[in-house]
């Protein structure tokens, strides 16, 4: 019907074909997070002889809260998935939009300490540190950008093709994407934010 | 389908001409516009370096300017690395695995033509820098003073394939043009990774019934060892290309020195992902080659397990070799050590496929046509380019031959004289399956010798003015150096290597003109992309074949008797005409993804959303921008509500 | 692939409002330890984040229950990047 698994009656290794693919891209997301993070790593051990140094400007229970809303986030995808398997759309539609609105949330916090970290004087240029720091929270939160835009086409989706079955496993793809976007902070936070 | 209304734009249906190729789906057609796009990119690679060899025919010429050949010899690297190596390979993946493996597509067939297009634009893109681009010329040494015919190249980039820092950062190589390179390897990667992953799951889920893993022909295994290097080595690349774009666009400290930034970083990045790359460039002609030598030697491939794990190993320890590339850039003895050692041990299984070649041949029934022969020299070549490779293991020995033309002659044996001859050996063996007509025999063997020649003419004397002290990437060279004379003869070969060009590609128009018609089993072949009436029809297969065996459709004609001999089957030609003939039965059970327009217009955004970007600041880029995210976004729209089969 | 008639399942709310509490307690013992001299160690901290991380990834990504190749998959990725930390690392004679 809507893949060529529907057609296909030979060998595979029993993982539908969107699923596999979500999986060998997050197998590259990992690669690709694990060389950013350890980039920052890299340069980390030249921070404390800085101007501003990591623990001077970092505002830990800020960047909590925040940590705690994105993890939350993942709940409420991980809710959004099972109420889809349950086929109550209302409520998939409800945790999906929830999902997108903490993932702005996040969004805005992280923008809000990056304006507050400019105005303390730590910008892109000034030093190695904000070098580093800018492209891996950078990247991240484009991550996360990239994650509420296919979580509100989802929801459009959703929208539009009320019972029919036909986005089931573009759902479950998202939901591994999100997650994965969320791990990916759940390191960074420690390894960036906490350790000294 | 049911939902016609969800579709927000008109969806393509029999279309014609130049619409036809934009919003096609179909496998083969977008592996021949892989194959055509990439071949176009190997003659302007080609022309580029024939200018390099031209301005290098004469000691103190100034054929070129300075400022020119810099950015000839970086264009070279990146035209044939990238947009036709990486093409060409992705074209042939892309015809022949799901014909291989007995699939009426791909797995996700509007990601494989966004692939396509992201590759065609992001290769707009870069050309992109010819016209809007700008570079300074080099930094001391001679004043240019040469013609201006090609003054066009020297708005190109110009600090080498490698973008070495901070040699390509803004203080030495200021101006746009760096960024619009890097910008478009950038898309080339995305394109990359698509294919990659979409080839990954075509070949582990849609295998015909029978098909198990270790039946799959050798190429199929060889293009899936290079989808995992890819998608476990693009995420390097990337990163490092952000690094530059970050340094560059938005003055991070990444490569500058003086604010603590660290341009070894750099090399390990790139080299973790330049190193895998050559086995990705490499490996699906070992997959070509594999396919080729066995059906002209009329005997199954020898070592198929080996073959396939040493595939493996290669793609393993090609991720643990990469500092060797970087020997005399001051690592730590004892990594120097490490490294040195691996990259002899990662000749061992280059090695066991290269004796299982030369033990297939073995007592084989051997038929020297162009195709074979390319596939022969191509062993030749590759042991050469691959002895002189060993030598770069041992780390004395390279800081003496390092950024000399011995590394030049070295990996161009192993990519052109390895790489080039097993595409066109590639492209005599599968000519006729994608036009059903053979490539003229008489005119290919001019081509294969004038080229045989050409080659060594250019790269052997290569190897000793490299080991005489001729530096790489050199511009100008005096007089009485004592290297003129192999650098005349280097040049004379390129022209050969022209020749034959020429020779090639009058050979291909005669052919699709006029060529020797062929409909069915052309080489009498055992894979399964031979079992279909030629050329494919649009759904490949009527039924989907059912398979028992390694080179099943070899046992379907032949069988094996007490000699171990292969004897045909006395009913092979009822077994032929059941194949050919599915051609004219009734085609409404078989069900064929849709035509779209949203991969052709996802592609096309990126270069205006990446001018608008290394352009930014002024109305021209806010139009620029707007453009960009206007056809993306409503593309994205209109791709998330159309479904993939209607 | 054949066919397979799903149950419908069900309902997993409080399964998985009870992992996240557990991550969200966690999260909060990381920030306890920061403020804590005494117990600010690296490799408690790093150690607490990956038992976070496997258990998004094991439960809210259902990789504990996914097949043996998306595993392989998986783990290839993390496989890569020790060697590449350990030579990072090794160049800026930080081991």
């Amino acid at each position: 019907m809507n893949s060529l698994t529907h057609v296909h009656n030979g060998e595979d290794v029993g993982v539908p074909n969107q699923k596999l693919a979500m999986w060998l891209f997050l197998s590259s997301e990992v690669v690709f997070f694990a060389v950013l993070i350890s980039i920052y790593l890299f340069y980390k051990s030249a921070f404390h002889s800085l101007q501003i140094t990591p623990s001077d400007i970092f505002d830990i229970p800020f960047t909590s809260v925040s940590s705690f809303i994105l993890l939350m986030s993942s709940l409420t995808m991980v809710l959004s998935q099972n109420h889809y398997e349950r086929e109550d759309i209302s409520k998939t539609r409800i945790w999906i939009y929830t999902t997108g609105f903490l993932g702005l949330l996040f969004i805005s916090g992280q923008i809000y300490e990056y304006t507050i970290f400019i105005n303390e004087g730590l910008t892109i240029s000034s030093s190695i540190f904000g070098t580093a720091f800018y492209f891996v929270t950078g990247f991240h939160g484009l991550h996360v950008f990239i994650g509420i835009m296919l979580l509100f086409v989802t929801g459009m989706q959703i929208h539009i093709e009320d019972t029919n079955s036909k986005f089931g496993l573009s759902l479950d793809s998202l939901a591994l994407y999100w997650h994965c976007v969320d791990i990916v902070w759940i390191v960074i936070f420690t390894i960036i934010y906490l350790i000294p | 389908m049911k939902n016609q209304n969800t579709n927000i734009y008109k969806r393509p249906k029999n279309v014609s001409g130049i619409l036809d190729l934009i919003t096609t789906v179909d496998h083969k057609k977008i592996g021949v516009m892989y194959l055509y796009t990439g071949f176009t990119f190997f003659l302007v690679g080609g022309l580029e370096a024939l200018l390099i060899r031209i301005h290098l025919m004469q000691a103190e010429s100034t054929f070129l300017s300075a400022a020119e050949y810099n950015s000839l010899f970086t264009v070279h690297g990146f035209t044939m690395v990238f947009l036709f190596f990486m093409a060409v390979n992705s074209g042939f993946g892309n015809y022949i695995i799901p014909l291989m493996i007995g699939a009426r597509d791909v797995a996700f067939p509007r990601m494989n033509a966004l692939g396509y297009w992201i590759y065609f634009f992001g290769a707009i893109f870069i050309h992109s820098t010819l016209f809007v681009g700008t570079t300074a010329p080099p930094i001391g040494g001679h004043s240019s003073q040469g013609s201006s015919l090609f003054s066009i190249f020297s708005n190109a980039l110009a600090g080498g394939w490698f973008l070495y820092q901070p040699n390509a950062g803004t203080q030495f190589s200021p101006g746009t043009a760096t960024d619009i390179g890097v910008l478009g390897v950038i898309f080339l990667g995305v394109a990359s990774l698509i294919s990659a992953i979409n080839l990954t799951v075509t070949t582990l889920n849609l295998r015909t019934k029978g098909l198990k893993l270790m039946k799959l022909p050798v190429y199929v295994w060889m293009t899936q060892v290079t989808s995992f290097l890819l998608i476990f080595s693009l995420p390097f690349i990337t990163i490092a290309l952000f690094t530059v774009l970050f340094d560059r666009q938005l003055g991070g400290n990444f490569y500058i020195a003086s604010m603590g930034g660290d341009p070894i970083l750099w090399q390990h990045l790139f080299w973790l992902f330049g190193h895998p790359e050559v086995y990705i460039l490499i490996l699906p002609v070992f997959g070509i080659m594999s396919e080729i030598i066995p059906v002209f030697s009329r005997k199954p491939v020898f070592g198929y397990a080996t073959l396939v794990f040493a595939g493996f190993a290669i793609g393993f320890i090609g991720f643990g070799v990469w500092a060797h590339h970087m020997f005399s850039s001051s690592i730590p003895p004892l990594a120097q050590a490490g490294f040195g050692a691996a990259t002899m041990i990662i000749a061992i299984p280059t090695g066991i496929k290269i004796f299982n070649w030369i033990a297939t041949m073995w007592f084989g029934k051997r038929n020297l046509n162009v195709s074979m022969l390319f596939s022969i020299s191509f062993i030749i070549n590759f042991v050469i380019g691959g002895v002189s490779g060993v030598t770069h293991a041992v780390v004395p020995s390279v800081w003496q031959q390092t950024d000399t033309y011995y590394i030049i002659g070295h990996f161009h044996y192993i990519l052109v004289g390895g790489g080039v001859f097993a595409i066109f050996a590639g492209i005599y063996y599968w000519f006729p399956l994608v036009f059903g007509k053979f490539l003229n025999e008489k005119i290919g063997k001019i081509h294969f010798w004038l080229i045989f020649l050409g080659v060594h003419v250019t790269f052997l004397p290569q190897h000793w003015l490299g080991l005489q002290g001729m530096v790489r990437r050199t511009w100008w060279y005096d007089k009485g150096m004592n290297i003129e004379y192999w650098n005349f003869v280097s040049s004379i070969g390129a022209i050969i290597i022209l020749l034959s060009l020429i020779v090639f590609i009058f050979n291909w128009i005669f052919s699709v003109r006029k060529g020797e018609e062929v409909i069915f089993d052309p080489w009498d072949g055992r894979t399964l992309e031979w079992s279909v009436p030629l050329p494919p029809p649009e759904y490949n297969f009527y039924n989907l074949p059912k398979v028992s065996q390694r080179d099943d459709f070899w046992y379907k004609k032949y069988k094996i008797d007490e000699n171990n001999r292969s004897v045909p089957r006395t009913n092979i030609k009822e077994i032929k005409n059941k194949y050919m003939n599915s051609a004219s039965l009734d085609e409404s059970h078989i069900v064929l993804p849709s035509r779209s327009y949203y991969p052709f217009t996802v592609g096309l955004s990126l270069p205006f959303l990446g001018w608008a970007f290394i352009f930014r600041g002024g109305f021209s880029s806010m139009i620029l921008l707007l453009t960009g995210v206007l056809i993306l976004i409503s593309s994205i729209v209109g791709w998330s509500l159309e479904p993939e089969y209607e | 692939m054949k066919e397979i008639i799903h149950p419908i399942p069900k309902d997993q709310t409080k399964y998985y409002v009870n992992i996240a509490i557990l991550l969200a307690g966690i999260t909060f013992f990381e920030v306890y330890l920061y403020y804590t001299p005494k117990w600010n160690i690296p490799i408690l901290l790093i150690f607490l984040s990956l038992i976070k991380f496997s258990i998004v990834v094991g439960y809210f990504m259902h990789l504990k229950y996914e097949n043996k190749l998306i595993k392989l998959f998986y783990f290839i990725g993390f496989l890569l990047s020790i060697p590449w930390l350990i030579i990072l690392f090794f160049e800026r004679g930080l081991l």
